[in-house]
Parts: C-alpha cells; sequence; structure tokens
C-alpha cells in the first residue's frame, strides 16, 4: 500500500503547515508498514550475504552457512602420514591422532558435521611374523576415542614374498558423522587409529569437512 | 521498484501545483520495498533462523543421519549362472522418514568390513582377479526394497539367456568387493583370501519428484566377474557358477545420510 498524501493542490496558496501534513503522512509509513508494502518475490540473494573468510593455509573457509575445508598429501609420496603398533600399545589398541588429517574449528552455532577422507596405505611385513591390521577412527576432540565402525587396513601377508606395492597397497575411504549442539570453540576433528602392523603408510590420501549452520 | 527518483524539479525551476504533488507521489515508487533495499553483504549469520541443536535449519542441511550394526551375515556365491539366484542378502536395514522434495540432493554413504571367504574350486583360476561381491543401496518409498534410481538389483538379463548380472551404466549405488588375490610367483600360483578388510560406497542424486523414504538397506550378491557384453558395447559384470565354497562374511556396516536443499 502506497502513502496516501493529505494534501494535493491546485491553485491556491502553498502553506508550510500542508507541506508538513504531508512530510508527516511519509513519516507516519516509514514507521509503520504494512505486509503489502513489502515485496513478496525473493529478497535476499547471495550477494546480499556476508562474503565468507579463507585461509589459504589451513584451507579452511568459514562462512555464514558454515565451515568446510580439507587437506591432502599433494602428489604420490609427497607427504606421508602414518599408523603404526609402536604407538597403539602394540596390540592393545590404543588410538593416536594421525598427523596432517586433523583441524581445529570455531563453531560458531549447533552443526552437523560430515567429514570423509581416502588414501592409499602401504603397509609392507614387518616381520612379525603375523599379519597385522590398521584401524582408522573419525574422532572429535579426543584422539585416543574413535568414533564408530573402525576401518581395517590390511598388513601384507607376513609370509609374502613380493614387494608390498603388489600385495601390502589398498586404496580406503571412510567417513564420520556428528551432529554439535552448541558452540564449541577451538574443536578438534580428524583421524585417528590404532594398528597391529609395524606400518600402516599413507602415501596418498586427503580428508574434507563439512559443517553446516544452515 | 523501490528506489525513489525525483527529477521533476530542478534547482531554479518555478513551482507549478502538479510538480509539487508529483515530487510527494514519486516517493510511492518505493514501494513495495524489496530486495534493492538491502546493501551488499548486510545479512550475517545472526540474521538467519538456525536449528538449536543441529544445523538442520531447512536451508542448505534438510537432514542428515548416520547408523551403524554388526550383523554377522553370510553372503553365499550363486552355483547356476542362470535362474532362479539366491535371494540378495541383507546386510542393514535402517527405518527412517525422510520428505525429500523435488530437486533436494542426497548423499547416501556406507561403509561395510568384510571378509570373503573360499578355495581353489570353481569360478577360481589364474584369471578370476577380477571376482567380485556386489553390495547396494536400496530404499523403501511406500511400496517395500527396491534398489535406489541409477541402481538395478544385478540379476538384470544382460545378454538373455546366458548372461545375467548388471550393466555398468546401471550400477552408481554399488560397491564391488574383491573375492581373492591371485598372483604367480616361482611357478606357482597363489590364491590369497586374506584377513577382514574395509570396503566404502556412496550414491549421490538429485530428486526430481516428491518421495517419503521410509526406510533404506543394504544388499548383496555374488559372484560376479567383468565382461564386455559386445552385442550392446557394453561394460558389465555377470554373475559365475560357483561352488557352494564361495562366500563372504559382512562384520560390520556404517550407513549415512545427507539431504541438502539445492534451491
Amino acid at each position: 500500500m502506497s502513502i496516501t498524501f493529505p494534501k494535493t493542490w491546485t491553485t491556491e496558496v502553498l502553506e508550510a503547515s500542508d507541506v508538513m501534513d504531508n512530510f508527516d503522512a511519509m513519516q507516519k509509513k516509514s514507521h509503520r508498514l504494512l505486509s503489502s508494502d513489502v515485496s513478496t518475490d525473493k529478497w535476499i540473494d547471495t550477494r546480499h550475504i556476508v562474503n565468507p573468510d579463507y585461509n589459504p593455509y589451513t584451507n579452511i573457509m568459514t562462512g555464514v552457512s558454515g565451515v568446510f575445508g580439507g587437506q591432502n598429501s599433494g602428489g604420490f609420496f609427497s607427504k606421508y602420514t602414518y599408523l603404526t603398533k609402536w604407538l597403539s600399545g602394540k596390540n592393545s589398541g590404543v588410538e593416536n591422532a594421525i598427523p596432517h588429517t586433523g583441524f581445529t574449528l570455531d563453531l560458531q552455532r549447533p552443526c552437523s558435521l560430515f567429514y570423509q577422507w581416502w588414501a592409499c596405505v602401504m603397509s609392507p611385513n614387518n616381520g612379525a611374523g603375523t599379519t597385522g591390521t590398521g584401524k582408522v577412527y573419525f574422532y572429535t576432540n579426543d584422539p585416543s576415542i574413535g568414533i564408530g565402525t573402525p576401518h581395517l587396513l590390511l598388513e601384507q601377508p607376513y609370509a609374502s614374498p613380493h614387494d608390498p606395492t603388489f600385495d601390502g597397497t589398498y586404496h580406503t575411504n571412510g567417513f564420520g558423522v556428528v551432529e554439535v549442539s552448541s558452540e564449541k570453540l577451538q574443536y578438534g576433528i580428524g583421524l585417528t587409529g590404532s594398528s597391529t602392523a609395524g606400518q600402516n603408510r599413507f602415501i596418498s590420501w586427503g580428508v574434507s569437512f563439512e559443517a553446516f549452520y544452515l | 521498484m523501490s528506489i525513489i527518483r525525483n527529477t521533476q524539479i530542478q534547482r531554479g525551476d518555478k513551482i507549478t501545483s502538479s510538480d509539487l504533488n508529483q515530487q510527494f507521489t514519486d516517493v510511492n515508487s518505493a514501494f513495495p520495498l524489496g530486495e534493492i533495499n538491502f546493501a551488499q553483504e548486510s545479512v550475517d549469520l545472526p540474521h538467519f533462523n538456525t536449528e538449536n541443536n543441529s544445523g538442520k535449519s531447512d536451508i542448505i542441511l534438510k537432514n542428515i543421519g548416520s547408523w551403524g550394526s554388526s550383523p554377522n551375515v553370510t553372503i553365499q556365491a550363486n552355483t547356476v549362472t542362470t535362474p532362479p539366484f539366491l535371494s540378495a542378502t541383507v546386510l542393514h536395514t535402517q527405518s527412517v522418514f525422510y520428505d525429500v522434495e523435488p530437486d533436494d540432493i542426497l548423499r547416501v554413504y556406507w561403509h561395510l568390513n568384510v571378509e570373503p571367504a573360499g578355495n581353489n574350486t570353481i569360478p577360481i583360476g589364474s584369471n578370476a582377479n577380477g571376482l567380485c561381491w556386489v553390495a547396494w543401496l536400496e530404499w523403501d518409498i511406500g511400496s517395500g526394497y527396491v534398489p535406489v534410481p541409477n541402481q538395478v538389483d544385478m540379476i538384470q538379463g544382460i545378454q538373455i539367456p546366458s548372461k545375467y548380472g548388471a550393466n555398468v551404466e546401471n550400477m552408481n549405488a554399488c560397491t564391488l568387493i574383491q573375492h581373492v588375490q591371485i598372483h604367480s610367483h616361482s611357478g606357482s600360483t597363489d590364491y590369497y583370501f586374506g584377513e577382514p578388510f574395509s570396503v566404502y560406497g556412496q550414491w549421490f542424486y538429485k530428486s526430481n519428484s516428491s518421495v517419503d523414504i521410509l526406510g533404506l538397506r543394504l544388499v548383496a550378491r555374488g559372484m560376479f566377474e567383468p565382461t564386455w557384453i559386445t552385442a550392446f558395447n557394453k561394460n558389465a559384470v555377470q554373475i559365475v557358477q560357483s561352488t557352494s565354497s564361495h562366500s563372504c562374511d559382512v562384520n560390520q556396516v556404517q550407513l549415512s545420510y545427507i539431504q541438502m536443499r539445492s534451491k
């Protein structure tokens, strides 16, 4: 609904009070808009929303819609990470964070967080007389507590005569989901795991996460 | 239009009554207020009606869920290459209720811990490295469980009457589980069934209709081997004849579901 101006001039003398009445009508409208005064079309486009902030070092984007990011190893053999039984209490299953795969997030709103990874893992037989297994988990905040189902990394068969590239190297993928019910600052996420293998070498890998505020 | 353009009266003009009236009525060109009244980057996170517990506010993220189980089931190999085949083995069933609108994006991920087992009987041979089991995703949208769109039940006639399985182009929601590693060295051939290992699968889909998802489940059958269907120029996997000595245990399952708005 448009403004109804109280004064419409014809040939009379211009009075200040008439002008003021029309100004008052404008002021009154601006103080009390009706639903018919606003468009029912889309009001907000992407350009109206505050641009996200991108950190090129951590490769994390923080925006209105959430926090998103990822890391990867680059090319084959260029940035290893690993699991080893020597940090797992040998066969006791003690879980340790897998280097490079973690992020520290400032989550400003409740969110749902999806984390996923892929890895090419070479696990050469370490001569222990057994075929070991690495177990990879998603974790939040405490790397000693893995979440969900373990993702298994096979060691090369202990009696294998082959190069581990042949029968000790596998591709693996996995994911983790967690709902965060309140603001969390300095919130850690990443991969953790334990192993009964001497070396689970992550020779090529990538991780990413999506934390949805909206 | 919500921009006021007052151009009738210029400095030095003699004001007429009609000019003056127009000067006021031009203000009404501001209505209705709309998109143009917002400045660039004027909307920030506090302006949005975020969901209090999980971020599932329906603006980008509609639903998300994750479930795990330890089914400890065994998939038995089919012993014939033509129907009737063994029923698919159910690995995990998850009751849900998700209201899916057109253009919603569905992302489903799963992870299985598996352990194939067998011996040196058919179909094991020196060229059998491609032997695999197939686990795929099904949903119940009101008429019982069926494979999700772009996925089939793996017993299609791909070259009737001799070959059954699925064309690769119809396998968009499945996981192939390698049955055995076969390699030769020092004049002998090794068949390695190995230890339990993990496999992974995913299905992405942009819905073209409204559906209510009542359940999600993973099922599997086998064994298959890659093949080329010359008559149709298709890559495919076909069911192979096997002894009953071959099977695949599935010990753990994790399934996750994400539903996002695209418009």
